[in-house]
């Protein structure tokens, strides 16, 4: 939950009271599913950037799904939009390439410095 | 509630699990539709939540199958999805789901929709416990009405010896119907059969069978009673009875019973018979060697309040065939509808008239059961055969009622010759019994009762020494045959032309009038 005080989070790239409605609380639930994300988002990014070179564009775009669901879950907003332009084929598709692995890895890095702070 | 959850998306599935694990369900996870459908095949899960993208079976996919596959109980699907879009949602409950979950989550929203999930689940399985109580209800009372129609609506065909051969044959449908038939044995020589169907069926068809018959025993010991041994109560007074003790209860619950009410008279050669709307009875003749049905044209008992029943009469001989049966025979359908119908049933008795009836109503019955091809039926299969022998015991006195119809004379031509063959008369003196009957029988109907066949006409045939005595007994306008004048060859005339022929053909004629107002004609013939 935020708190009164607590300013809200500047960085865009990861919202870290997004599963405050999933947990209500519960901190061993959202250790457990922040956990889940970055033991499983890597590899779910690795595959969608092979499958997107090899062309495999349905499979691309199941995995791009798959990613959306979880990154938006945890609060990863601006992650769960890049995966859902190469879902949908909306955007520039060299761009959201090259910027996927960038933006997981920001996300990666804030998600682990909440997890540090989560007792 | 056991809730599984199927999801490819480890995280949402972890974040849905603990929600739900923290409301107090009792969560598994899978990570795509064909593990959900094994996992379901072997477990009890009462609530399945879906994502709708997964690898191998989607979620909309795992609903048609869980709908498709049968349970003992209700399995509530949710979908999960992105999608808000109304014609996902369409595709959604087409496929079977029963709500949606719209990814981000919010925990509230999904533990109020897990409790619309538990409510209509406790219906629902109250709506089971219910339907599982009325059918055990339904059971038993198909039991009890499967009692009632074994006890009570079905008879055994007479033993001993007899001057017929039966068979009978009832094999109850899945569900209870209103078939009965029993017999009443009289002197060697009568018996009486009669066949039923009450309308419906289950347990009420039953008791309505159980009524009819009922009345129609009642019926016969009381109109027996009034009438005494020697006068048996005619097929149609039984008849008329019973419906009009029970046409109005019949026609207050709107039942009504269909009815062929038989009397098989091998001493008088003579086969009466009251049909009452039932499925029309077959009679084998073995003199013209062909297959002929019994029609009549009474309403079923209870069918209209005020119904004057009537019966009507055809010879009888030695290896005739007489077949009564239920609409379930003849209206046995196949796969494709077609019934199995009354010409069937008449090219069977064709073929195998000269067989015991016990077999010839079996092949009834197995062609009946390839025609249908079911294992149940659909309705009661009741089927009475009779056989017609050589009465055992020579008759003193036969006797035989005729409606007052022109119609009527082949058939009292019939009953005379075979009882004067019987009084060993030749065939010339039989002949001029017949031409006597015949005569008397005419004047009667055209002069004494102008051809009403509301008072029917009675013969008794009496053996006597040497010969035969014929009675015929008629009501209507009194014969003085003092006042006829004797016949004038000369004159164009027929006057006296009848009395003429009957005193002629017989070696005595008397006519005579009762105080109760019944015309006799005792004519007399012996032989030498």
């Amino acid at each position: 939950m935020r708190r009164e005080n607590e300013p809200p989070d500047t960085h865009p790239s990861y919202d870290r009271h997004g599963l405050d409605g999933v947990c209500d609380g519960n901190e061993a639930l959202r250790r457990r599913i922040l956990v889940e994300f970055v033991r499983t988002a890597p590899g779910q990014v690795q595959q969608l950037l092979e499958r997107l070179t090899e062309g495999s564009r349905e499979e691309a775009q199941r995995i791009a799904h798959t990613l959306k669901g979880s990154s938006r879950t945890v609060g990863a907003f601006v992650l769960g939009d890049l995966c859902e332009r190469i879902e949908l084929g909306a955007g520039d598709l060299a761009r959201e390439r090259a910027q996927i692995g960038e933006e997981l890895e920001r996300v990666r890095r804030e998600v682990e410095r909440h997890l540090e702070s989560i007792p | 509630m056991k809730v599984l959850i199927a999801d490819d998306d480890s995280v949402t599935a972890l974040a849905l699990a603990g929600m739900l694990e923290s409301a107090g369900h009792q969560v598994t996870t899978v990570d795509n539709g064909l593990a959900a459908s094994k996992m379901i095949a072997g477990e009890r899960f009462q609530v399945v939540i879906a994502d709708w993208v997964m690898p191998e079976m989607d979620g909309p996919e795992l609903c048609r199958y869980i709908r498709d596959h049968e349970s003992d109980h209700y399995i509530y699907v949710m979908l999960l999805t992105g999608r808000a879009l109304a014609d996902d949602r369409v595709a959604g409950l087409r496929a079977g789901a029963d709500d949606f979950l719209t990814k981000p989550f919010d925990r509230a929203e999904i533990v109020a929709r897990l409790g619309v999930a538990e409510r209509i689940l406790n219906m629902e399985q109250q709506l089971r416990e219910a339907n599982r109580t009325i059918e055990r209800t339904r059971r038993y009372e198909i039991e009890i009405g499967a009692h009632i129609q074994r006890a009570l609506l079905m008879a055994q065909p007479p033993l001993g010896p007899s001057a017929f051969t039966f068979a009978a044959m009832n094999i109850p449908s899945s569900q209870i119907d209103g078939d009965f038939f029993d017999f009443f044995s009289h002197e060697e020589g009568i018996v009486d059969v009669f066949i039923g169907d009450a309308m419906g069926k289950g347990v009420p068809a039953a008791l309505v069978a159980a009524g009819a018959k009922s009345y129609l025993i009642r019926g016969f010991a009381s109109l027996l009673k009034c009438g005494g041994q020697e006068d048996l109560p005619s097929p149609v007074a039984i008849v008329q009875h019973a419906h009009d003790g029970l046409a109005k209860e019949f026609i207050a619950i709107g039942s009504f019973v269909t009815l062929c009410y038989l009397r098989l008279d091998a001493t008088a050669g003579i086969a009466t018979y009251v049909d009452c709307g039932h499925t029309k009875s077959i009679r084998w003749d073995n003199n013209s060697q062909r297959a002929t049905i019994l029609k009549g044209g009474n309403f079923p008992i209870g069918f209209v309040d005020l119904e004057t029943y009537q019966e009507y009469t055809t010879p009888l001989d030695e290896g005739d065939l007489f077949c009564l049966y239920s609409d379930g025979v003849t209206e046995a359908a196949a796969p494709d509808g077609e019934l199995f119908g009354i010409q069937r049933l008449l090219d069977l008795i064709d073929k195998l008239h000269a067989e015991e009836p016990a077999l010839i109503l079996s092949t009834v019955r197995e062609a009946v059961r390839a025609h249908t091809t079911a294992r149940s039926l659909e309705d009661d299969f009741t089927c009475v055969l009779v056989r017609v022998g050589k009465p055992t015991q020579p008759w003193r006195r036969r006797e035989a009622e005729f409606p007052s119809s022109l119609n009527s004379l082949a058939n009292i031509r019939r009953f005379v010759k075979s009882a004067a063959a019987d009084c060993h008369l030749d065939d010339r003196q039989i002949e001029e019994m017949e031409i006597a009957a015949h005569e008397a029988t005419t004047n009667a109907m055209l002069h004494g009762q102008r051809n009403q066949p509301s008072d029917p006409i009675r013969l008794t045939a009496e053996r006597i020494e040497g010969g035969m005595r014929l009675t015929l007994v008629y009501r209507g306008v009194e014969f003085e045959p003092g006042r006829v004048a004797p016949i004038d060859f000369e004159s164009p005339k027929e006057s006296g032309m009848g009395m003429f022929i009957i005193e002629k053909s017989l070696t005595d004629v008397q006519y005579s009038r009762t105080p109760e107002g019944e015309n006799r004609v005792t004519m007399t013939k012996r032989s030498g």
